[in-house]
């Protein structure tokens, strides 16, 4: 009797969430398939590179996509580049660079539609780990996850379950990391929100922890040089004249490349805990914070960061957002992809007084590039290319759907 | 004795010719009750009010009620209620049954420290009752019972993960309450007989 009534009384609470146990192929599988293959949907954009005619469309961890824009109007996806853990790309003349989870490989993008593997260049982000206890088989490549749901009882009032978790991960990032506008050079255009950037005859890569430094005189033989401590959560690397401006969780730091091989620390602006991209001018970084999700912070919004003197960068002014993502600079305009609020187009020619120009909503925006009056955006729904000759009428010119 | 049993047998037969005229009599009336009590499950006690408002007719009664309940989460409970009096008299037993609609007030999250965002969902509530009801007058009455309770909830925690190359995705986590409980309350009821 006593134990039909605690069964009566007996709350029944389950957790429902799932894991991501990876499928592997071996090394030498992977590299044989570094190719231009046949055309994939876009279904979870990251990094944007935008390079003459082409423009290439990183799939977070899968590859890249090369896009002929030669009509915008009409882009066309060409091919796919498998290449798995891939996270981050840049392009100098006819050679692309990415990540494949801890090397770097080097490709002949001569012929898009003929990709040609040149080089693996191993062990160039050792720190590339994925966290939370995770541990992948180093033996091998991970190419891919398989979702397992787990659905199990819960005895107590739940206080979270923690992310510790050796044999699988808890979440596959597909987010979008995403690109903003930057300084135009034979080595093409990348974003605010990139890890890498090329800067002549050097490619600076950038980890959690540090800046790694390849020399690509030789652009299909890149070779190490140096590893700079930075400092912990570094998120983004934006290059302007001499001058590299890193992003990181709790600040900005700016370092001077008059060395290329040698990046010295300069200064530094610290902030409250939040993801933060970064373009910068002559005279002004543009940060913009972002609350939420691992950036843990609870800041939204647009830093502006004198830096005339470098040696002493200090905040001059914010401005509150939504949920800021990427962000580009072309001249006096100020582009923000401001989350779920769209992108947002500034007048900044008096950085104190920053003017709404125009708004395209009703689009969840991560990133964005701006040159030459043409603007490529990296939503949730694809990828978006607008004229903004007009600044404050945007026009629509193609768009790119996600599957 | 038997002529006990007989004129015990005349005496209910008259008592209860009572209760038929009364039902000749009966219409429907607008019936408002206001209750409060405790409920005591496996996380311990806690406290219960709620209002059921109807109509009565004869035997029976149906209504709305609404609630607030503290049991594990705050919430709301929104239901259809049916008492069914065993007498038409001021004081009588019933039955009642209550069936609907569990909403959550949402609480404040931050128990986890990578807790990004959480969202409750509706869940299914449902009483069962058997208690007293004492009339102090034709209109107003104490009642009081004791029954058995269930309450869920749907809870979807969006969690951060640290990962390599931030911002990550974040991972969802959803909990399943099915809460069960004894129940025991004290109510006032206005009839407006």
């Amino acid at each position: 009797m006593v134990f039909a009534l605690q069964s009566c009384l007996k709350d029944n609470v389950t957790r429902t969430y799932s894991i991501f146990e990876p499928i592997y192929k071996s090394k030498a599988e992977v590299l044989a398939e570094i190719k231009s293959s046949t055309p994939v949907s876009i279904s979870s954009p990251g990094k944007i590179y935008m390079y003459g005619n082409y423009i290439f469309l990183n799939e977070v961890n899968k590859g890249v996509h090369i896009i002929d824009n030669s009509n915008p109007a009409s882009p066309v996806i060409k091919a796919f580049i498998n290449i798995p853990g891939n996270v981050d790309i840049a392009v100098k003349g006819s050679t692309l660079y990415a990540d494949l989870f801890t090397d770097l490989v080097v490709l002949d993008i001569t012929n898009p539609l003929n990709v040609a593997l040149q080089k693996v260049v191993p062990k160039i982000f050792p720190e590339r780990v994925y966290a939370a206890g995770f541990t992948g088989d180093s033996t091998k490549v991970i190419v891919g996850w398989t979702e397992k749901v787990i659905k199990e009882k819960v005895d107590q009032p739940p206080v979270g379950r923690g992310w510790i978790r050796a044999d699988a991960l808890l979440s596959v990032s597909s987010a979008p990391a995403g690109n903003s506008g930057g300084v135009k050079s034979i080595t093409g255009i990348a974003g605010s929100m990139s890890r890498f950037s090329i800067v002549n005859d050097q490619l600076y890569a950038v980890n959690n922890t540090s800046l790694k430094v390849l020399n690509i005189a030789t652009m299909n033989d890149p070779q190490l040089q140096n590893t700079v401590w930075v400092g912990w959560n570094i998120e983004t690397i934006y290059p302007f004249k001499n001058k590299l401006f890193l992003g990181s969780s709790n600040g900005m730091f700016i370092f001077d490349i008059s060395n290329p091989a040698a990046p010295v620390r300069e200064g530094s602006v610290a902030h409250f805990r939040a993801c933060d991209p970064v373009v910068a001018d002559n005279d002004y970084a543009f940060v913009t914070l972002r609350a939420g999700t691992f950036c843990q912070g609870t800041n939204n919004q647009l830093d502006v960061i004198d830096v005339q003197n470098v040696m002493s960068p200090r905040l001059v002014k914010t401005y509150g957002l939504t949920n800021p993502h990427g962000l580009a600079k072309d001249g006096n305009l100020l582009f923000i992809c401001d989350g779920s609020d769209g992108l947002k187009v500034y007048n900044a020619s008096n950085v104190m007084d920053l003017q709404l120009l125009d708004r395209i909503k009703n689009l969840e925006t991560y990133d964005v590039i701006a040159w030459n009056k043409r603007l490529l955006l990296v939503a949730k729904g694809g990828l978006y290319q607008y004229d903004y000759s007009d600044p404050s009428h945007l026009s629509l010119i193609s768009k790119m759907t996600v599957k | 004795m038997k002529k006990f049993l007989l004129i015990l047998l005349l005496f209910l037969m008259i008592k209860n010719e009572t209760p038929a005229q009364e039902i000749k009599k009966e219409k429907k009336f607008f019936s408002s009750q206001i209750s409060t009590g405790i409920v005591e499950g496996a996380q311990g006690t806690s406290f219960h009010i709620e209002t059921i408002n109807g109509l009565r007719y004869k035997t029976w009664f149906g209504g709305i009620g609404a609630g607030l309940d503290y049991y594990y989460f705050r919430s709301i409970p929104v239901y259809l209620s049916a008492i069914k009096y065993l007498s038409t008299r001021n004081h009588s037993f019933f039955i009642q049954g209550d069936a609907g609609m569990n909403f959550a007030w949402d609480e404040e999250g931050g128990d986890v420290w990578n807790e990004v965002s959480q969202e409750f969902k509706p869940g299914i509530y449902w009483n069962g009752m058997f208690g007293f009801a004492t009339g102090l007058d034709r209109k107003n009455s104490f009642s009081f019972g004791l029954g058995y309770s269930y309450k869920s909830l749907k809870e979807i925690k969006e969690m951060a993960v640290m990962c390599f190359n931030p911002p990550c995705a974040n991972t969802f986590e959803t909990y399943q309450y099915n809460l069960k409980r004894l129940t025991l309350r004290l109510g006032w009821q206005f009839n407006s007989r």
